[in-house]
């Protein structure tokens, strides 16, 4: 414009100046809708630029949140298992005491008792001898041990410490490369919270029934350019539980007591994990380690459990990563235990020995396991993800030290314990995800482990979830899974209560299942499963000679449903009920209610006052074959708790009354035990009192 | 007889207290939703014409006992809204009870709330064109335009039917990452 304005000033002489005026008009417009047009477009690019910024940063926000609710299974009821969920602020405000307790309220679990009184979670009624049949995953880290293939000694977590756990029922689980057999426990820690919000500091302690004792502190802060977080916990109680005669015709007290604490440790810098648990227990020895009632109050069980893993992911792309993970667990066993009492006579091996002071059976035990896994992790798209992977284990013995003393200790004849000392596996799998249209999503996976003492074993797995709209999801799912003999079931020595067995094979699962969920709210949903399994090859020594042996071939169906309403939406009510039925030992449905209940509310009058009822209604249980004793009574308990938080961040306290009732209860004694099975705790009470900061 | 005893103080401490109840509501729902609404607001094709002195005007509407949430809505669209550092926001938080037809704003977050006061509300912006953005999505019964959910993914939700009352255009792409309820 400038230009055009001085060359009409320039020229002016030389122009006729009406003839310059309209010139100068006509080029004024010209040029000036060109400006116009230039600054409307260019505004108007802008603004689509910055409309385009905007959502692409809104894609990048719904795949992150996408990630986060698959990360911390939000999305449970779209995946292809059959899973329950349970949250720390439900557990606390029913008076939950533990990782053990938590588990009994998921639908078809239940818990039997075994050597040395250990409790062991049952899914579905799958061999309920076994201890391994299930998986329990702590931070994404596998602690079952080889010696049991268990976990108990971890069951007594404190669910202060507790995030959420989800069950997964039936085989798999929701880590790839982790085969449960009949279902696998995933407990997310609050000190490794993986919901993207920030660990909340705490302190926490317990007080209750038969000097039941614990504190706690989780903490977290920023170290060395990372993150770092804790959890620590102390627990005691002096239980004792009255039993009826034993093997050996005694009667009396048991000692129950438990000693207990845990140690966790996470840090996290770019994409590097380490995590670790540390723990200890040490126990009475219960119902002692032959099913024999000691008279000795110094008799113990120590067990020890180390698990690190350090983990390091990098992104290779977009759309592909490396996953790549160094494991260690060992398991340290101490134990003392009178296993036959003063006067016993000792038939094997012959001729009978009389033992005046009784035997003592004592352990020195320790197994270590290494692994090491490598993993590819593609996100094709957002509805197609493919997982593959290796993993080699090396799991060995290195104390392996038993001993018997028949003089009170005075002296011992020393033997190992196990006439095995190693085991290496190598693990090759796969899953692939992927949608089929807008509703469906396939999974196709596949597993296949070589053992260095069993022979190799194959897995498969297909499940179809479809979504038919926001409210109906229909699953169907094949899935196979298998379980290697444990070191106990294979290579322990004699003398032992139940003998072992080096050709044993392993077991295998065919699982059959089918889920619908109708969701009614946010939270609000009804979901029924129904499940078929053929086991085969299943492990038990409930035979003539207490040997262990493949010699179950059953199957069991059933199913389970789950409804969970928010009435007032001030409360939440929970029903559960699991039926059960077929076989699994010697052709009976052994150990296993073939009905569970589980009804909990939980009501919150206002922001201060919480209160909650929890009934547990268990089954008959039937018995072995050869056990002609009358079924285990069914019961039902009420559970009652009040809890009161003054504001967001003060003290809260909750109150629990448990067994309200005081009712009598047993848990089914093995054959040729204990004659009148186990009676478990009455009436008791406990205080939780904890602090966020 | 002790567990009665306590049992009764606790019935007669329930009946004592009158305080706020806060409703229950997915944490990671609404720490998405929370980040999504604001950058869906921005998409509005017509945003500046609704703003208040270049503004973002946001109202979050709560049941009256719910303020607690309502705080940690207004909390959680703040601070996720600050990162973006685009225009200001004001983010003001108004009892359903109390929401009054001069209660005019940008866009309108919608916590859980009786039929009729969503209603209420949902109506008054459809009138204005303006966005009503509702953590429970079916609100879309009654007449909320937009909602998200996690399913096996997170989903944009779309109100078909309000959306063609609504009159809204927001810019053309947004229409490929929505899912369109109808």
């Amino acid at each position: 414009m400038k230009a055009v304005y001085l060359f009409m000033l320039n020229n002016k002489q030389l122009l006729d100046s009406s003839y310059v005026f309209n010139w100068a008009l006509v080029m004024f417009r010209y040029i000036s809708g060109i400006i116009i047009f230039i600054f409307s477009y260019a505004s108007a690019q802008a603004e689509e630029n910055t409309g385009s910024d905007i959502l692409t940063e809104l894609e990048q926000d719904i795949k992150r949140y996408s990630d986060l609710a698959t990360n911390t299974n939000q999305n449970v009821d779209y995946m292809p298992y059959v899973i329950s969920t349970l949250h720390n602020e439900d557990l606390v405000a029913l008076g939950v005491l533990n990782l053990r307790e938590a588990v009994s309220l998921i639908p078809g679990v239940d818990l039997n008792v075994g050597m040395a009184g250990i409790k062991n979670p049952i899914f579905r009624g799958s061999n309920p001898y076994a201890f391994g049949q299930s998986r329990l995953i702590i931070d994404g880290m596998e602690v079952n041990d080889q010696i049991f293939g268990g976990y108990n000694q971890l069951l007594d977590l404190p669910v202060d410490i507790i995030h959420r756990i989800e069950v997964v029922r039936g085989p798999g689980s929701m880590l790839t490369h982790v085969n449960g057999f009949a279902g696998s426990i995933h407990v997310i820690t609050k000190a490794n919270r993986d919901d993207g919000q920030e660990v909340v500091d705490n302190v926490f302690a317990v007080l209750g029934s038969d000097k039941q004792a614990g504190a706690g502190i989780i903490k977290s802060f920023d170290f060395a350019g990372g993150k770092f977080s804790s959890d620590l916990y102390y627990q005691k109680n002096d239980l004792s539980l009255e039993v009826g005669d034993d093997r050996f015709g005694n009667s009396g007290e048991t000692d129950q007591s438990l000693k207990n604490y845990q140690l966790g440790l996470n840090f996290e810098r770019g994409g590097l994990y380490f995590k670790a648990r540390l723990s200890k227990n040490e126990s009475g020895v219960s119902y002692g380690q032959a099913f024999s009632l000691t008279d000795d109050e110094s008799d113990y069980l120590e067990v020890e459990n180390n698990t690190f893993e350090l983990k390091y992911i990098k992104a290779l792309s977009n759309k592909a990563n490396i996953e790549f993970a160094l494991n260690y667990f060992d398991e340290n066993r101490d134990l003392q235990n009178k296993v036959m009492p003063d006067g016993a006579m000792l038939m094997m091996p012959p001729p009978p020995t009389l033992l005046t002071e009784g035997r003592y059976f004592l352990v020195d035990y320790s197994e270590q396991t290494f692994s090491q896994r490598l993993q590819f992790n593609f996100d094709f798209s957002s509805s197609h993800k493919f997982q593959v992977g290796v993993q080699a284990r090396q799991a060995k013995i290195n104390d392996n030290n038993a001993a018997v003393s028949d003089d009170g200790l005075q002296s011992s004849s020393e033997f190992s314990l196990f006439t095995n000392e190693k085991r290496d596996i190598n693990i090759v799998y796969f899953e692939d995800m992927f949608e089929v249209g807008e509703k469906t999503t396939v999974q196709i996976g596949g597993k296949l482990s070589q053992y260095s003492d069993v022979d190799d074993q194959s897995a498969l797995r297909l499940a179809v979830v479809h979504r038919y709209n926001d409210k109906n999801i229909y699953k169907a799912m094949y899935s196979q899974a298998y379980r290697e003999p444990s070191w106990r079931e294979q290579y322990l020595s004699a003398p032992a209560f139940f003998l072992p067995n080096t050709d044993l094979d392993p077991e295998t699962v065919d699982a059959y299942e089918m889920s619908y969920i109708r969701r009614l709210g946010h939270r609000d949903f009804f979901k029924i499963n129904a499940f078929y399994l053929e086991n085969k090859s299943q492990i038990d020594a409930q035979n003539q000679n207490r040997r262990f042996d493949n010699s179950e071939e059953n199957n069991l169906y059933g199913f389970e449903f789950e409804y969970e309403i928010d009435i007032f939406s001030r409360d939440v009510l929970h029903v559960n009920y699991s039926y059960l039925d077929g076989d699994n030992v010697t052709g009976e449905l052994a150990n296993s209610a073939q009905t569970l209940i589980d009804v909990y509310y939980l009501y919150r009058l206002n922001n201060k006052w919480n209160f909650s009822g929890l009934v547990e209604y268990v089954g008959d249980k039937g018995r072995i074959e050869t056990d002609t004793r009358d079924d285990v009574d069914q019961y039902g308990l009420l559970d009652l708790s009040a809890g009161y938080k003054g504001n967001e961040k003060s003290v809260k306290f909750t109150f629990t009354v448990k067994n309200v009732f005081d009712k009598e209860y047993s848990l089914p004694s093995p054959a040729n035990t204990y004659p009148e099975d186990f009676p478990q705790s009455g009436r008791t009470w406990m205080v939780r009192v904890s602090k966020e900061f | 007889m002790i567990v009665m005893k306590f049992m009764l103080t606790i019935f007669l401490l329930m009946l004592m207290h009158v305080n706020a109840f806060a409703y229950d509501y997915d944490p990671l729902l609404l720490r998405a939703q929370t980040t999504l609404f604001p950058k869906i607001v921005l998409l509005d094709q017509d945003v500046a014409t609704k703003t208040e002195k270049n503004s973002l005007k946001i109202l979050v509407l709560y049941a009256d006992d719910d303020i607690k949430n309502a705080e940690l809505t207004k909390k959680l669209i703040e601070d996720k809204y600050k990162k973006n550092n685009r225009n200001t926001m004001s983010v003001n938080l108004i009892r359903y009870s109390e929401f009054k037809s001069s209660e005019i704003a940008t866009a309108y977050f919608l916590l859980k709330g009786s039929d009729e006061s969503v209603k209420k509300v949902s109506s008054y912006a459809e009138r204005n064109n303006r966005i009503t953005f509702s953590y429970d999505y079916n609100d879309f019964e009654r007449n909320a335009l937009l909602s998200v959910i996690m399913k096996e993914k997170t989903y944009i939700y779309l109100n078909k039917e309000s959306f063609q009352k609504y009159g809204i255009k927001f810019i053309p792409l947004f229409y490929k990452i929505v899912k369109v309820i109808e």
